[in-house]
């Protein structure tokens, strides 16, 4: 962080409204930035040639506006009224955004004591070696904070009040889609501190600091900093998308690796489209065995990546390969509960587009990327996609927070389409990840009508899902 | 430190429910003092008595008259802790500890210290022993508090503050040099680990309320630093007087919306501050009360709720008695 250098806009506190804005700079001081001071009224061209913008709650959120909006110079913000402003979150107090306080929410004010890390494998959480579990994020006593809700390309980074969407710390990547489809400019992170308990995030110091339960409890001050340096820390960089490089970019990695190829064998309804699916892999290197989807998960031992069709029946397959350690890609969105991709009410957690007799949204056609930034998105721009070249049959599934979710179905941004998880990350009811584990809406017989920019989604998915995990 | 502010602290846990008002507290009176200087001082509620350090002296003053009851004799006395279950009394200075009986006034044992000066002490209930910090050279020492002999010493840094005696075989020990709190084992006298400080700056002064693990930390800059000594926390910052200070706690349960208990500042600028305890995650400043001299430190008379609080007054050591109005 040496010399890196901090704009930090705050309001002005008096004996009415006390605030912690001097201790922030002074602490941001202590981790070796160089802090320079702004109000609302500054112009935004006061983030020229700074690595970050801290924008503190003490700013009146509706002076400010969306002024660093669009600056591309990461942000740092507690102005929890700002965040639609920001795009960080939608426009509705209460539901996209919300600030509890004690005067308003007595009872509810305890909860800002509680935070819940949403996953392990997040950079942040990663960083200091935090499990997916509470910690104390104020001290316990009546508290002010803030949660947003971010969009699907945002990640939670620790909630509050067991609500996984409530996010006390969150976060959107370079590139990744805000609300409204807001391109994020560069990284954007929210934090639920207010405008006067900065002092109040969590620390341990002494004898306890040997504790590993202790310090992994006192950590509010550790997620400060820990997203201070991810917010000025280098953002993903990925390459545009270019089919061919990633062929031969999973051809590479392909050469010699096994796939247990799970389906329904021996019926003609999607075979052609599994056969062809097979044939892709087998082109690209992988070594491929079928399996129908009433055989034991035993013959997927020694394999590399378990793929599982969307020809297979959810009621057939059962809970098989839930438990493994290899990495899945599963083609059947219906199965998302069963492998813990995300929560088991149907239509709700889970569903469909274009199903006859199933569901009332019409077949698609187009994905909407909500994480160009990421592997799994092949380099493609953010917004809609087309994937197949006529509307048919696509699943869906809200996962958990621990999950990425690439892409979602047009203008429903609660239902991924592609998404991963993380080995290691936290996935629904609180299962942990013993692999890698990918969604994508494959439904027969659909590979075959894949544009070149769907294949080239189904060869990232490919590759990430075979790929060494986060360490 | 910048000169010997002194010591002298509660050894005895406090309990009084008639009410604190604390703005209407006073200067009532003053005990003259025969010594050359007003130092640590330590009551004996139930024998009516005060032990005041005092040049080359233990004084020993009724507590109601001010009149003089006696002397133990202690060369360069710094503080005083009464043991009052045990009859025994103990007071430091001159690098050595001398053990006293607290009711006919005889010195028990003499044990050298294997450190120069005298300090602040504490009493562990836990180990019956009576820790005691040298200053000047930054020594701790445990003597046992039967036998008045050493048992171990350790050595920190020099300028120690106050020292506390908490829970878990913990000791406190006020470090100003190094701007924290170091957290000793009672058992071994090693350091554990340290408190650092937020917006305090040198802390020196420090009282303990081992009911909710509450550590007050009045540090030179004017600060006094609450924490919960469970994981080393400030939680809360309350505005004291500035300079060197010694501090003690008192448990004062009033009911509901009174004070639950209070810790006092004696500060070096002549401020001596009463930090009230509306909850154990909540305090505040019951007040403060400007004396017209420098103030050392403080003892609270659970009998009659006055305090006691040692001063120089126009160059003489006395002891100042303070309190409430129609208390």
């Amino acid at each position: 962080m040496q010399g890196k250098k901090i704009l930090f806009i705050f309001g002005a506190a008096n004996k009415e409204h006390p605030s912690d804005d001097e201790l922030v700079k002074r602490h941001l001081q202590k981790m070796d930035f160089r802090v320079t001071t702004a109000t609302a009224a500054d112009p935004a061209s006061r983030a020229d040639g700074q690595d970050l913008i801290v924008i503190s709650s003490t700013v009146t959120a509706h002076e400010l506006q969306g002024k660093y909006r669009d600056v591309p110079v990461p942000v740092f913000t507690w102005n929890t009224p700002n965040y639609p402003y920001m795009n960080m979150t939608g426009p509705k107090m209460h539901e996209d955004f919300e600030i509890v306080d004690p005067v308003q929410h007595w009872a509810r004010s305890f909860a800002g004591g509680h935070g819940y890390i949403a996953s392990a494998t997040n950079p942040i959480a990663h960083e200091l070696g935090l499990k997916s579990q509470l910690f104390g994020a104020l001290y316990f006593m009546p508290q002010t904070w803030g949660w947003g809700r971010p969009s699907a390309g945002g990640t939670v980074v620790s909630n509050f009040e067991g609500d996984p969407t409530r996010a006390g710390i969150f976060t959107y990547e370079k590139g990744a889609s805000m609300y409204g489809g807001f391109v994020a400019p560069a990284r954007r992170v929210g934090f639920y501190i207010q405008d006067n308990n900065f002092h109040q995030l969590t620390e341990l110091h002494g004898p306890g600091e040997s504790d590993p339960d202790l310090a992994a409890w006192w950590v509010g001050l550790k997620l400060f900093d820990a997203s201070i340096r991810w917010a000025v820390s280098p953002p993903a960089q990925p390459a545009p998308f270019d089919p061919a490089l990633l062929h031969q970019q999973l051809a590479q990695v392909a050469k010699g690796k096994k796939v247990l190829f799970v389906c329904r064998m021996n019926t003609p309804e999607g075979k052609e489209a599994d056969d062809h699916i097979v044939n892709h892999l087998q082109e690209l290197g992988f070594i491929v065995t079928q399996a129908d989807q009433s055989e034991p998960q035993s013959l997927a031992e020694g394999q590399d990546v378990i793929i599982i069709s969307g020809t297979n029946s959810k009621f057939k397959l059962g809970n098989k390969y839930r438990d493994t350690t290899i990495p899945v890609l599963c083609l059947e969105g219906m199965s998302a509960d069963i492998l813990k991709m995300a929560g088991r009410i149907r239509y709700v957690d889970y569903g469909e587009h274009g199903a006859a007799r199933e569901s009332e949204d019409p077949p698609e056609t187009f994905l909407d990327i909500v994480a160009s930034y990421h592997p799994m998105a092949a380099g493609l721009k953010p917004g809609p996609v087309r994937f197949i070249k006529r509307p048919h049959v696509l699943k869906w599934a809200t996962p958990s927070p621990g999950a990425v979710i690439i892409a979602t179905l047009p203008s429903q941004q609660h239902e991924g389409a592609i998404l991963g998880y993380e080995k290691g990350a936290t996935m629904a009811n609180d299962f942990i990840a013993p692999a890698r584990r990918t969604l994508f809406p494959l439904d027969n017989p659909s590979f075959d009508d894949l544009t070149e920019a769907g294949l080239g989604l189904f060869d990232a998915a490919v590759l990430w899902t075979v790929g060494p995990p986060f360490k | 430190m910048n000169r010997s502010v002194v010591l002298g602290v509660l050894a005895f846990s406090l309990c009084i429910s008639q009410a604190l008002a604390a703005d209407a507290y006073k200067v009532l009176g003053e005990y003259r003092l025969q010594g050359g200087a007003a130092k640590g001082i330590g009551i004996d509620p139930s024998g009516r008595r005060l032990f005041v350090a005092s040049g080359d002296r233990v004084e020993v003053l009724n507590a109601d008259t001010g009149a003089a009851m006696g002397i133990i004799s202690q060369t360069d006395a710094q503080e005083v802790l009464l043991v009052n279950d045990s009859r025994r009394g103990f007071a430091s200075g001159n690098g050595s500890i001398t053990m006293f009986d607290t009711e006919i006034l005889k010195v028990l044992r003499v044990t050298s210290l294997q450190a120069s000066g005298g300090g602040s002490m504490c009493y562990s209930n836990y180990r019956n022993a009576v820790y005691v910090i040298s200053s000047k050279s930054g020594d701790i020492s445990a003597v046992d508090a039967k036998s008045g002999e050493l048992l171990r010493t350790a050595s920190l840094e020099p300028g120690l503050g106050q020292i506390a005696c908490g829970s878990f075989d913990y000791l406190f020990v006020a470090s100003p040099e190094k701007n924290v709190v170091h957290v000793v084992s009672a058992r071994t006298l090693a350091v554990l680990g340290d408190y650092p400080m937020k917006s305090g700056e040198r802390p020196t002064g420090m009282a303990l309320d081992t009911v909710g693990r509450r550590l007050f930390v009045a540090c030179a800059n004017g600060w006094d630093e609450i924490i919960d000594t469970d994981a080393g926390f400030i939680f809360q910052e309350i505005e004291i007087g500035k300079g060197p200070a010694r501090s003690a706690f008192a448990m004062l349960p009033q009911g509901m919306g009174g004070w639950r208990g209070a810790a006092f500042v004696a500060s070096d600028d002549g401020t001596f501050s009463l930090i009230r305890m509306n909850a154990f995650v909540d305090y505040s400043l019951g007040g403060k009360v400007t004396l017209p001299t420098s103030v050392h430190s403080v003892a609270l008379d659970e009998k009659s709720h006055r305090l006691f609080v040692t001063a120089k007054r126009q160059g003489k050591p006395v002891v100042l008695v303070l309190g409430a109005e129609g208390v």
